[in-house]
């Protein structure tokens, strides 16, 4: 038996790798003639310091597992360095030579073969001990000579064997298998060595056994204490991982010699396409296969068994055959002769569980299988496995080498030696656990997004003390997933993560018996290595604060823009510095091509662009350079660094569509300034960080982006599909104190750049001088800012005549900017006269579609916005202005318009709940509010909002 | 990460129906028409739901859907309601479908689908939420329903095709105006608009 189905019987025995032995054996003792002392150490519990680590340190399925990965790995590496030249060549030429062999064989078919070391284990732990040679030796972690011990407390082995048996009983069930004598037969093939047990044997297992063990009756899986009832002269060996480790490497190496196409299955077993040796070397596949096991034993003294046939089935079947230390070829010619003498077993991925089905049914040999049709076999046992099943007992086997290996999990589970006193021990295990499964993560570089939590825990009524050892005896096994926002391998995270599960299951801490943590869908992060090699703290990303740019959301193929942000980070940090202009790129470079390039633009000072020539540039194109201006504006008023933020359509074309618009936001973070930023605001900003990749909905609206800055207005960057291309920029209140300073600077239309005024076009014109005059008719309003803001004409829901959607929202923008004014004080006022106007000319480049704008009042749309907007607007004055309170109508009706009434409700309650403290006018428009608003609610849903009566 | 992906149209329509199904298993767990025994704790978006496992519920609910989901391909659902009825109509949940899959040209809407599973488990939490806290109607004695508001000429061809199908849907009688409303919450993220509110039929006095 190959050390690969040792191990997965292991597994589906439940029965976990036996660390070592009792530590009520103090005493040293021989073990082989070899003179080997084994020191007894006292097994450390987990939850106890370097539990894990001693763990993995004697774990045998930990090493043979890891080692079958190690060597996919490995074989991938050699792949990638080979350079087309193979030493092992060479060495046929040699051989040939001695050995007189003629290179004359034609080989016209593909052969496969599987070469698969002979009870590896052992063999390589007899180069220690050549005296042992030609003995029963098997490997394992108990003693040969060890003595009965005293039955621990609590433990029952009887209970525990009946429980494993009702257990596979069930299960048979499942198979419907009816007949008792059946089941009976099936039981004593499963569980042989219950009759071998008795109440003090030793339950180390045993790993691997040599022929002459095997002889014996011995075979792998078995438990120490049986197998010396059956051979009393059993000698026992102690593992050698750094042997297995060895001589694995120079199999491998000595495979990939001749050929790297090469599928790594085990640190002991692997597959090769023969086929371009054969036909380079003309060896028949005999002779090849000689010569490969000399190699081998000369380099290894280790015995390997090659089968060959002409697809990797044949071959896998031919080593059985080969076994041990031979070598056979299956012919296509053969195949089905061959196939037709085995039995159901010997088939790859039929186990006991399967093989039972199949009796149940009445097939025991792959002769008995060839009978079934394939619907039967896929009504039985699925599509995919029917399928399989059904060509493979033919000796057909379409599968081709795994070259690329792709891990879809990755886990550590430890289901030995849990027993935790308390919650502090569970959780410093699954600290320790955690950072396993990180490090794990790590070294194949992905991150994992599925978590999920295995425990194993007591069943009711199992004994405390289990049979074996530490073990975990009879368990019910539950386990519980949680997917997180973003893929990681953040030990911290994962931490987290899973005591919120452990907290969820409301587990006690001390019937647990077992803990794996699994994580799935995984995500290589070479993609987003380096542009972000932590993730978890604020600073490193406040230091990081950087630009993304994509000036065409809509037109940038994802693809174009995950490719594009490392280089544009680089551009960022280059950046630091305001005065750091370059050369100005081609203006007229490709358009298709743009949006990659022009990522960042470096312009000259604006005085020296030709404003005719900006004129003729395409609309998109003018209004990205405008906008690189007004940054720059933005970056001379003297604050800190710019940054530049562009939005990236976070869900795709159609999400960028509906978000439509220049949501550019001129974001910066200094750390001092963030500081200093009032505390709901900093939060704001960090669950922003903290939720990178999602899309809130405040950032949904241009129109909100634009006005609102100071709700954290964000920027994610989700790049395509699966690939972890993320960024999320966070503009801080900076932007905010600055952008209507620029604005105000206007006073007069002679403030404005001549020879840009000229190159505007005449609406736009227009529009600003409108706008100017009606500021200054503003600042001499009694009420500043208040009145304006709900004067009906300004009011977004009415635009008051004006027919171009981008010049409604332009109206918008510049209210709420006046309004934060008072908020800016602190800020330098710095005119910068080219910024207004070039926002005008933005938003008319971009306006033209806008299905989905989210409705605002006065540039507030979330609810604490308007909550403040109307708390500001009741302490405005004694009694409400009629206008006003026709725009917080008319806001509330385009809400029900909208069929917003989620959000409506909480607005109406609020209005309540403050018409109590008002005057009387107040009271009376307030009402006059929500009676109209109802009317609206009852229009479009038959009836009135429902109200808490206690109002009404 | 995959916060957006691409969905074919079937997919989408797809999570449109599992959002729905876990609602009306959410709502009737909420409401207590049946024992809490029929009921089984289970996992949807990574928020824990409750799920009838009794069967005939199971598959009239089923039915329902498998309706509701191929009228939603052709675009044809206005609403999806559930009737709480106590002979007369108590309670309405109305699933009402504002807009739809703007398909790109290759067929595959992108979905950001961790803000829908957040909306979606929002929706549930205020659902549970809501009718926990009421408890001012017996419920008990009440029987569901449901109905399904079409646009164009979907009833036509759905009477076409009830031929072929066990599960009959007939004509809903006039249905009489609540006597308010009250909003659960929205499910809006770019293809889908879902409104979920409840109308009440109870006086205001109760």
């Amino acid at each position: 038996m190959t050390k690969k189905q040792d191990v997965t019987e292991c597994q589906n025995r439940s029965e976990e790798a036996v660390i070592k032995d009792s530590p009520e054996k103090n005493s040293p003792e021989k073990v082989s003639s070899a003179g080997d002392i084994r020191q007894s150490r006292e097994m450390k519990r987990a939850g106890e310091d370097d539990f894990l680590s001693e763990f993995y340190k004697r774990s045998r399925l930990h090493h043979i597992s890891t080692m079958g990965a190690l060597f996919k790995r490995h074989v991938t590496e050699l792949r990638e360095k080979n350079n087309g030249i193979f030493p092992g060549m060479e060495n046929i030429e040699n051989w040939k030579k001695t050995s007189g062999y003629q290179g004359s064989h034609k080989n016209e078919e593909t052969v496969f073969m599987h070469i698969d070391m002979d009870c590896f284990f052992v063999s390589v732990g007899l180069r220690n001990h050549p005296s042992l040679v030609g003995k029963p030796v098997v490997v394992t972690h108990a003693k040969a000579d060890s003595k009965p011990l005293p039955r621990r407390e609590g433990s029952n082995r009887e209970y525990e064997f009946e429980c494993y048996k009702e257990h596979w009983i069930k299960k048979s069930k499942f198979a419907e298998s009816n007949n008792a004598e059946e089941t009976e037969a099936g039981l004593t093939d499963v569980f042989p060595r219950l009759q071998d047990l008795d109440e003090t044997c030793s339950m180390s297992e045993i790993a691997s056994c040599s022929y002459e063990a095997r002889a014996a009756g011995i075979y792998n899986g078995m438990f120490m204490g049986a197998a010396l009832k059956l051979c009393p002269s059993l000698v026992a060996i102690p593992y050698d991982f750094e042997g297995y480790k060895e001589v694995s490497t120079l199999l491998y190496n000595t495979v990939a010699s001749y050929t790297l196409d090469l599928e790594a299955v085990s640190c002991d077993e692997l597959y090769a396409d023969i086929t371009t040796v054969l036909r380079q070397s003309g060896l028949a596949p005999a002779d090849f296969a000689t010569h490969l096991k000399e190699v081998i034993f000369n380099k290894t003294r280790c015995n390997a068994s090659v089968g060959m046939g002409p697809n990797m089935l044949m071959a896998r079947l031919a080593t059985k055959k080969a076994k041990p230390n031979g070598l056979f070829y299956i012919q296509k010619e053969q195949m089905a002769e061959f196939m037709k003498s085995h039995k159901i077993e010997d088939l790859p991925g039929v186990g006991r569980s399967m093989a039972h089905r199949f009796h149940a049914l009445g097939v025991n040999t792959c002769l008995d299988m060839q009978q079934v049709t394939l619907g039967k076999l896929q009504q039985e046992f699925g599509q995919k496995q029917g399928q399989t099943l059904y060509y493979m007992c033919r000796g057909e086997d379409k599968r081709s080498l795994k070259t690329e290996h792709i891990r879809k999990s990755i886990s550590a589970d430890i289901n030995y030696g849990i027993r935790f006193a308390n919650d502090q021990e569970m959780y410093k295990f699954v600290q320790e656990l955690s950072s396993e499964v990180s490090k794990r993560m790590e070294e194949i570089n992905v991150r994992g997004r599925l978590l999920t939590l295995k425990l194993k825990i007591r069943a009711k009524d199992a004994p405390i003390e289990t049979a074996k050892f530490m073990g975990h005896g009879v368990c019910d096994s539950i386990s519980r997933s949680t997917t997180l926002v973003t893929a990681t391998r953040e030990i911290k995270i994962i931490e987290k993560e899973v005591q919120i599960l452990l907290k969820q299951l409301k587990v006690d801490c001390r019937e647990l018996r077992g803990m794996g943590i699994q994580f799935s869908k995984l995500v290589a992060d070479n993609v987003s290595k380096g542009k972000q090699p932590k993730q978890n703290s604020l600073l490193s990303f406040v230091a990081r604060s950087k630009i993304v740019p994509s000036e065409n959301p809509i037109t940038v193929p994802p693809e174009d823009v995950a490719k594009t942000v490392p280089s544009e980070n680089v551009a960022a940090s280059n950046a630091e510095e305001p005065d750091d202009e370059k050369t100005e790129p081609d203006k007229n470079q490709d358009d298709g091509k743009r949006a990659n390039e022009n990522a960042r633009f470096e312009l000259p000072s604006f005085s020296q662009i030709d404003p005719t020539v900006l004129d003729q540039l395409p609309d998109d194109l003018k209004a990205d350079i405008i906008q690189e201006y007004q940054k720059q504006g933005i970056t001379l008023s003297g604050m800190n660094s710019p940054t530049k933020n562009y939005p990236e359509p976070v869900a795709g074309p159609s999400k960028a569509e509906a978000e439509n618009g220049p949501s550019f936001v001129d974001s910066q973070i200094d750390p001092s300034v963030f500081d200093q930023l009032p505390d709901d605001l900093k939060n704001d900003i960090i669950q922003e960080y903290q939720r990178k990749g999602i899309t809130l909905s405040v950032a949904k609206s241009p129109t909100k982006n634009l006005t609102k800055p100071a709700a954290g207005t964000s920027k994610t960057e989700t790049a395509p599909g699966s690939s972890t291309t993320k960024e999320s920029v966070i503009s801080s209140g900076t932007a905010l104190s600055e952008k209507p300073v620029s604005y105000d600077g206007i006073e007069e239309i002679t403030d404005i750049d001549a020879s840009y005024w000229s190159a505007l076009p005449d609406d736009i014109r227009i529009e600003i001088e409108r706008d100017i005059q009606q500021r200054k008719s503003e600042t001499t309003s009694p009420i500043k800012g208040w009145k304006s803001i709900f004067k009906p004409q300004r009011s977004p829901v009415k635009p008051a005549g004006k027919t171009i959607n981008g010049k409604a929202k332009a109206e918008i923008k510049r209210k709420t900017k006046f309004q934060e004014i008072p908020k800016a004080k602190v800020q330098p006022t710095i005119p910068t006269p080219v910024a207004i106007a070039e926002e005008k000319v933005i938003i008319d480049a971009k306006p033209l579609e806008a299905p989905k704008e989210e409705l605002t009042l006065s540039g507030a749309s979330t609810l604490p916005e308007i909550r403040q907007l109307l708390l500001e607007w009741f302490s405005s004055s004694d009694s409400p202005e009629n206008e006003d309170c026709e725009a917080v109508s008319k806001f509330l009706a385009s809400l029900v318009n909208n069929k917003e009434l989620h959000k409506i409700e909480p607005i109406i309650l609020f209005l309540k709940r403050r018409s109590v403290e008002q005057s009387d006018s107040w009271k009376r428009a307030i009402d006059d509010i929500i009676n109209t608003t109802q009317l609206y609610v009852i229009q479009y849903y038959n009836a009135p909002l429902k109200l808490p009566s206690s109002f009404s | 990460m995959t916060l957006s992906a691409s969905f074919g149209r079937d997919e989408c329509i797809g999570l449109v129906v599992d959002f729905l199904e876990v609602s009306l298993h959410q709502i009737l767990w909420a409401c207590k028409l049946y024992p809490s025994e029929i009921f089984k704790q289970t996992q949807k978006f990574n928020a824990l739901v409750y799920k009838s496992i009794h069967p005939e519920i199971n598959s009239y609910i089923d039915n329902t859907l498998n309706t509701v989901r191929n009228l939603l391909s052709n675009d044809f659902v206005e609403k999806l309601v559930m009737v709480i009825k106590n002979n007369k109509p108590v309670e309405r949940f109305v699933f009402s479908f504002h807009s739809y899959y703007k398909t790109t040209p290759s067929g595959k809407v992108t979905l950001n689908v961790t803000e829908i599973r957040q909306q979606a488990t929002a929706i549930w939490l205020t659902m549970s939420q809501r009718l926990g806290s009421e408890t001012h109607y017996d419920r008990e004695n009440c029987t569901f329903a449901f109905e399904i508001h079409t646009r164009n000429v979907a009833y036509d061809k759905m009477l076409e095709r009830q031929s072929t199908e066990d599960f009959q849907w007939i004509v809903a009688d006039n249905i009489k105006n609540p006597n308010s409303v009250m909003p659960i919450r929205k499910l809006d993220s770019n293809p889908f608009c879902i409104d979920v509110y409840t109308e009440d039929y109870r006086g205001d006095d109760s």
